[in-house]
């Protein structure tokens, strides 16, 4: 189609380009500010003059990072976390997916199912009484209490009944005449089919494993167990605005730790950025399938 | 007949058991957990030796001098993020969608949905730094001869200040429904409005606007079920005492006063309070969602 454009309309893709160019700058810039703190000498981190580009190139942010015991441990707190978590939040939703992805007919009492889970979307008992649940449980300063309680990820499963419905019928209709059951099914036909499905939903909840800081700060009191975004969260709020306009000697002592801080935030964001990719092939259809369905 | 049918389908019973276990567990048994709200709980005492004391909380929470204060903050900084949040999105898809060069689209997107990625540790992290007075950002405005603002530290300025960060992290996510649905429009009423000689703002404004309109309407009306959601992780990581009384929200309120005072029946009370009007403007939403737009739950 050959379009020809006005004075003003020219006018207006060259603005167009150029504010879309500054707001793409602004969600950018701030992760490249991090990055030069963190790669900036304390002095220069400290006075405030880093801005795009490290000033005093060096690692020692890292260094120190890597030789910190507690940054270690909770390093491997997150990856535990995730790679379980998100193992086990899969099994789970697969296998809460594949029945309810049936219809009324084929699953007696599946109405009442899809309310059973629907109701915890819609309602929940708040933070007190599940935390005083999982005190009862005797799971505080347990791994199993980042894990366990929000196991049953009620929205992906959601979008995993539907990724199972897309599935065309006839092929079930062939495999249960050859007298396959619903397990040899699933195994065989449905998870293979879905892998697409299963490793996008996947990356989300690594994700969001990796990402929880929130689940640790109230569950899990010894520091030595702590994810690395409670590790990060705890070192953040350590600055105490309220008098930070008096103590002046306080607050150098809190701003040299700044590119330290800057490498664990850099760090914390690396797997993210490297699943990223992956997640993006996926996002449009995810979202929409998520918000509107006809 | 009745036992082929539990031969063939029991297996899918079987699959659902482990789910079922772990909502019961951890969504019903909480849910019925809310019955503190009514007693006087003590962890010695336990949940069943506590003794009933009617809507003693609820009346003790309405009272608190602070109350009101955090009710409004709520109210305020959760629809701000509404409206500002969805505007933006909607005039930076609008915006996206007139660029026809595929690779800048395409990184500009890349870009912009990454920040909804990140746990607001992160970006708490990031921007608490930026946000001193004397740091990048003062600096960049002090460019401006605009003295240095003391964004997360000032009562004045808490509230602007999340609800722009919120649609800082989000916008580009936001988007991505608005931009799906452009996508979805007929390109033929493109070529008419062009044969008839519209231009490209009237294109703008009288094909794509309303071409996503339906979509526009869902949201806003869905996003009735959020006004009391102000986003608290991200409260918790970027107020302090001294923003209280514009950065306090009910969730914030319910997690210090259960969490860190131990008042368990007081908080339950507030989270019970706040549960209920969430979910009676959520169902009023998905109510008015259901009737008027073309959104199914199911």
């Amino acid at each position: 189609m050959n379009i020809t454009y006005t004075k003003g309309e020219r006018i207006f893709n060259f603005f167009n380009y150029f504010l879309l160019a500054i707001i793409t700058l602004t969600c950018i810039l701030p992760m490249i500010h991090v990055i030069a703190l963190s790669l900036s000498d304390t002095v220069s981190a400290t006075s405030n003059s880093v801005r795009f580009w490290p000033k005093g190139f060096n690692f020692a942010a890292y260094e120190t990072m890597f030789s910190n015991s507690a940054f270690i441990k909770a390093l491997g707190v997150s990856v535990f976390r995730t790679i379980v978590g998100c193992s086990v939040n899969m099994l789970v939703t697969i296998l809460a997916a594949y029945p309810l992805s049936k219809e009324n007919r084929e699953l007696k009492g599946r109405k009442f199912l899809s309310f059973f889970f629907i109701i915890p979307m819609m309602v929940s008992g708040g933070l007190i009484p599940l935390f005083i649940l999982v005190k009862n449980l005797h799971m505080l300063d347990s791994i199993w209490s980042l894990i366990l309680p929000g196991c049953v990820p009620i929205f992906n499963v959601v979008m995993m009944m539907n990724f199972f419905r897309g599935i065309n019928k006839s092929i079930f209709e062939s495999a249960s005449i050859d007298g396959a059951n619903e397990f040899v099914i699933l195994l065989k036909i449905v998870i293979p089919l879905s892998m697409a499905s299963i490793a996008t939903l996947s990356l989300f909840q690594l994700v969001g494993h990796w990402n929880d800081w929130f689940g640790a700060t109230i569950y899990i009191n010894d520091r030595n167990k702590w994810p690395l975004q409670t590790l990060l969260h705890n070192m953040l709020t350590t600055i105490d605005f309220s008098n930070f306009s008096a103590a002046d000697v306080n607050r150098l002592k809190q701003l040299s730790d700044r590119s330290f801080r800057g490498a664990m935030i850099v760090f914390a964001t690396i797997p993210i950025l490297f699943v990223y990719p992956f997640m993006q092939k996926y996002f449009i259809s995810g979202v929409t399938i998520g918000s509107v369905k006809e | 007949m009745h036992t082929t049918y539990i031969k063939q389908k029991w297996p899918l019973y079987a699959m659902l058991v482990i789910p079922v276990f772990f909502v019961i567990l951890f969504n019903y048994v909480p849910l019925y957990g809310v019955v503190i709200a009514f007693k006087n709980y003590s962890p010695a005492r336990g949940f069943w030796g506590s003794e009933w004391v009617g809507l003693k909380w609820f009346e003790t929470a309405v009272n608190m001098p602070d109350f009101k204060f955090i009710l409004r903050n709520t109210f305020v900084i959760a629809v701000g993020k509404i409206v500002f949040g969805q505007i933006f999105s909607i005039i930076f898809a609008l915006l996206l969608n007139e660029i026809k060069n595929k690779v800048y689209k395409k990184t500009v997107q890349t870009i912009t949905y990454f920040p909804h990625f990140l746990s607001w540790v992160i970006i708490g992290g990031i921007f608490t730094d930026m946000l001193l007075t004397r740091g990048i950002i003062n600096q960049f405005i002090g460019l401006f001869g605009i003295k240095p603002i003391f964004f997360l530290g000032s009562n004045q300025w808490f509230q602007p200040t999340v609800i722009i960060l919120e649609t800082w992290k989000e916008f580009g996510w936001g988007a991505i429904i608005y931009l799906a649905a452009m996508t979805n429009i007929n390109p033929e009423i493109y070529e008419a409005a062009i044969m008839d000689g519209a231009s490209l703002f009237r294109r703008i404004w009288n094909v794509t606007l309303p071409g996503i309109s339906s979509i526009i309407v869902m949201l806003a009306v869905l996003s009735i079920g959020n006004i009391l959601n102000a986003g608290f992780e991200q409260i918790l990581v970027l107020y302090n005492p001294a923003v209280y009384q514009t950065g306090d929200i009910l969730d914030t309120f319910i997690y210090r006063q259960g969490l860190l005072q131990a008042q368990y029946s007081l908080s339950t009370a507030i989270g019970l309070f706040k549960s209920i009007i969430a979910l009676t403007l959520t169902l009023l939403a998905n109510f008015l969602a259901t009737k008027y737009t073309d959104y199914r739950i199911f």
